[in-house]
């Protein structure tokens, strides 16, 4: 079976199994309300979703079985798998140091790493952005607008 | 219609609300110039800045972004033959051989002139006939508008792309995700996972900043970077008349645009088409049309006329069913739904009963926009050219320091700016995997209004839904939907075609 094919048949299975583990946690996730009796339950909308995400699911895998030949994918390299991955990291780093440095610092010290992965080589420009841009966003949303932004330990 | 002129031009002729248009229009001709970046994203970071703005205000700085960012794409399509925006794919057909012959400024002008005037007749016939389909609509009971979502949402299928089952895929965990949080009936709690935060519901801000602008950053960043790469930009003629539409130029595209116009109103109307079909099927027409096709293709000012006449003029005909009946026709007036809703205006047919002043100065806001878009595209043009040279590492970086502010002001809880990073990482796997982000937010926007009229169908109808088959406004709806499910195969054969004639 050809690359296409297993990958479709995965993104399917993937849909279908999200609809089931939505059915299966119905019972423990969604309340039963006393004394409503005769309408419509709570669970009577995510039930209706949960079945017919496993038909589209099911659906998917059916198409691509039924399909002769499918158009290959762009393939990802390890090169920009590496880039997503660094960049997942250091938004999870920026969300939390944000609150503890503040948004002003954390923001700088992100950016300088973000334009750095970017491709830019100029220190002085990196640093006037770093300086500019936190800046500006929070004179923008703390001056202009009088929406507080964390200020963290440091101030 | 008359007695709301009055206070709505009172309303709307203020300082702040010139300054939102203007400003709407300035940044979303950058952000449609520059490839990358994209009028949805754009939209998603300035929603939680018009929350503090007043609602007239809000609106006109996102419909001066979704004007000035549909309009903006032609610019790079012309000068560096990448379209910024979807919408402007036609463009480059025509516009980059135009600006290779020396005529770039030609090109740029013409493009100027066809989204004004598209976007000007456009918003005429939405002020004409808004208020007709409003009234209409008043009379709509349960049973209608559940069919009337259950229709809104079946063209999930039409916005999908290239696949139905995972356009629906993605609209039905949208409406999944909006079920998280209280049941709006009973109040009972549904998959809070134990989350003290989650009981209110997954909050939209971070839901949407994080699935088109974090998502679209971490697309960008795994892009093989070249130091030192800038792009190509075709330069602009010394020669005056390369430069400018001439009178004749511009008498001999009436026809044209006018047809144009049209087309791209039809589409923008309809839920789920966007600008860039209104585009190619704007093209295509004119090249059908046309005493000299073999030019299409070549640089001929008709086809830059068609393609941005028709995809400007979608923005009018899109806001139509938002206001008129509450379904918004695209990811952008999904979004622009959010802002009306903070305020506590409901849209739909309502809105014109109980707010009509605000209606009818988010109106003269349109057309006030389209004249401020005409003087702004045309003074601004060489500085928005040179903003092309701006290096994607600032921006996107740029970018993300907004979005977490954005996203942290909704409701100043940090716990919106987590949520905003896992929407982030699921939208990226979304793009990855080819499922479209749009009908999600589609599911998520049109969930309560789908729950709600099914559960009052439900007990007018004394627990049955057969009425919704046999009244007959409903079973219209019902009928159209079985058509939209139909007609979804369609369209991409002729799109298709359109494409591989150029």
């Amino acid at each position: 079976m050809s690359r296409p094919k297993i990958r479709s048949l995965m993104e399917g299975g993937v849909i279908a199994l999200i609809g089931g583990g939505i059915f299966f946690l119905i019972p423990s996730q969604v309340e039963k309300p006393i004394g409503v009796e005769g309408q419509i339950p709570p669970s009577f909308l995510p039930k209706v979703i949960a079945i017919s995400l496993m038909l589209t699911g099911g659906g998917l895998l059916l198409q691509t079985l039924l399909r002769p030949k499918m158009p290959s994918p762009s393939r990802m390299l390890w090169g920009e798998w590496s880039r997503f991955l660094l960049a997942a990291g250091m938004l999870a780093l920026y969300a939390y140091l944000f609150p503890r440095l503040g948004f002003v610092v954390s923001s700088a010290m992100i950016m300088g790493i973000f334009t750095h992965l970017f491709g830019a080589r100029s220190w002085r420009k990196i640093l006037l952005s770093i300086a500019l841009v936190p800046a500006g966003v929070w004179f923008f949303f703390e001056i202009l607008f009088a929406i507080p932004l964390p200020r963290g330990f440091l101030f | 219609m008359l007695e709301f002129l009055v206070p709505a031009a009172q309303l709307f002729f203020t300082f702040t609300n010139l300054l939102a248009v203007s400003a709407g229009l300035f940044i979303g001709i950058i952000i449609g110039a520059i490839p990358g970046l994209n009028v949805p994203m754009a939209v998603a970071l300035l929603l939680p800045v018009t929350f503090y703005m007043d609602p007239v205000a809000g609106l006109s700085l996102l419909i001066g972004v979704y004007k000035g960012g549909t309009y903006g794409g032609s610019i790079s399509a012309i000068l560096i033959n990448t379209p910024g925006a979807p919408a402007a794919a036609a463009t480059v057909l025509d516009g980059y051989p135009l600006a290779q012959q020396g005529k770039a400024g030609k090109a740029l002008r013409a493009s100027i002139y066809g989204s004004v005037i598209g976007e000007f007749i456009s918003d005429l016939i939405l002020i004409t006939v808004a208020a007709q389909i409003a009234y209409v609509a008043l009379k709509f009971g349960p049973n209608e508008k559940f069919s009337l979502v259950f229709f809104a949402l079946s063209t999930i299928a039409v916005i999908s792309g290239e696949n139905i089952l995972k356009g629906l895929a993605a609209g039905l965990l949208g409406l999944f995700l909006k079920t998280m949080g209280l049941d709006p009936i009973t109040s009972s709690s549904r998959f809070t996972l134990g989350i003290f935060e989650l009981i209110g519901g997954i909050p939209f801000l971070p839901l949407l900043i994080g699935l088109f602008a974090v998502s679209e950053f971490l697309v960008q960043i795994e892009k093989k970077i070249v130091v030192g790469q800038r792009n190509q930009i075709v330069p602009l003629s010394k020669n005056y008349e390369d430069n400018y539409v001439t009178w004749r130029e511009f008498r001999e595209n009436i026809k044209n645009i006018l047809r144009s116009t049209f087309i791209g109103l039809g589409i923008g109307a309809l839920p789920g088409s966007g600008s860039a079909i209104a585009a190619f099927v704007s093209y295509g027409v004119a090249k059908n049309a046309s005493k000299n096709p073999e030019k299409f293709g070549r640089g001929a000012l008709e086809g830059v006329f068609a393609a941005e006449t028709g995809n400007n003029a979608v923005c009018g005909g899109a806001l139509i069913p938002l206001l008129t009946l509450g379904i918004p026709g695209d990811a952008i007036t999904a979004i622009m739904m959010g802002v009306l809703l903070v305020h506590g205006l409901i849209p739909g047919p309502d809105l014109f009963v109980k707010s009509g002043d605000i209606v009818y100065a988010v109106f003269i806001g349109l057309i006030v926009g389209n004249i401020l878009h005409l003087f702004i595209a045309s003074l601004g043009l060489r500085l928005f050219i040179k903003l092309l040279s701006v290096s994607r590492a600032f921006l996107f970086s740029a970018v993300i320091v907004i979005c977490l502010a954005g996203a942290y002001t909704g409701d100043s809880n940090v716990f919106d700016v987590h949520l905003m990073m896992v929407f982030g990482v699921l939208g990226y796997i979304m793009k990855k995997f080819e499922f479209p982000v749009a009908p999600l937010i589609m599911g998520y926007i049109l969930e309560p209004l789908l729950e709600t009229s099914l559960v009052q169908a439900f007990i007018v109808n004394n627990d049955s839904l057969l009425p919704v088959l046999t009244r007959p406004i409903s079973l219209f709806f019902v009928l159209l939907t079985v058509f939209f499910i139909i007609r979804s195969f369609l369209p991409k054969k002729r799109l298709g075609k359109i494409e591989s004639q150029n």
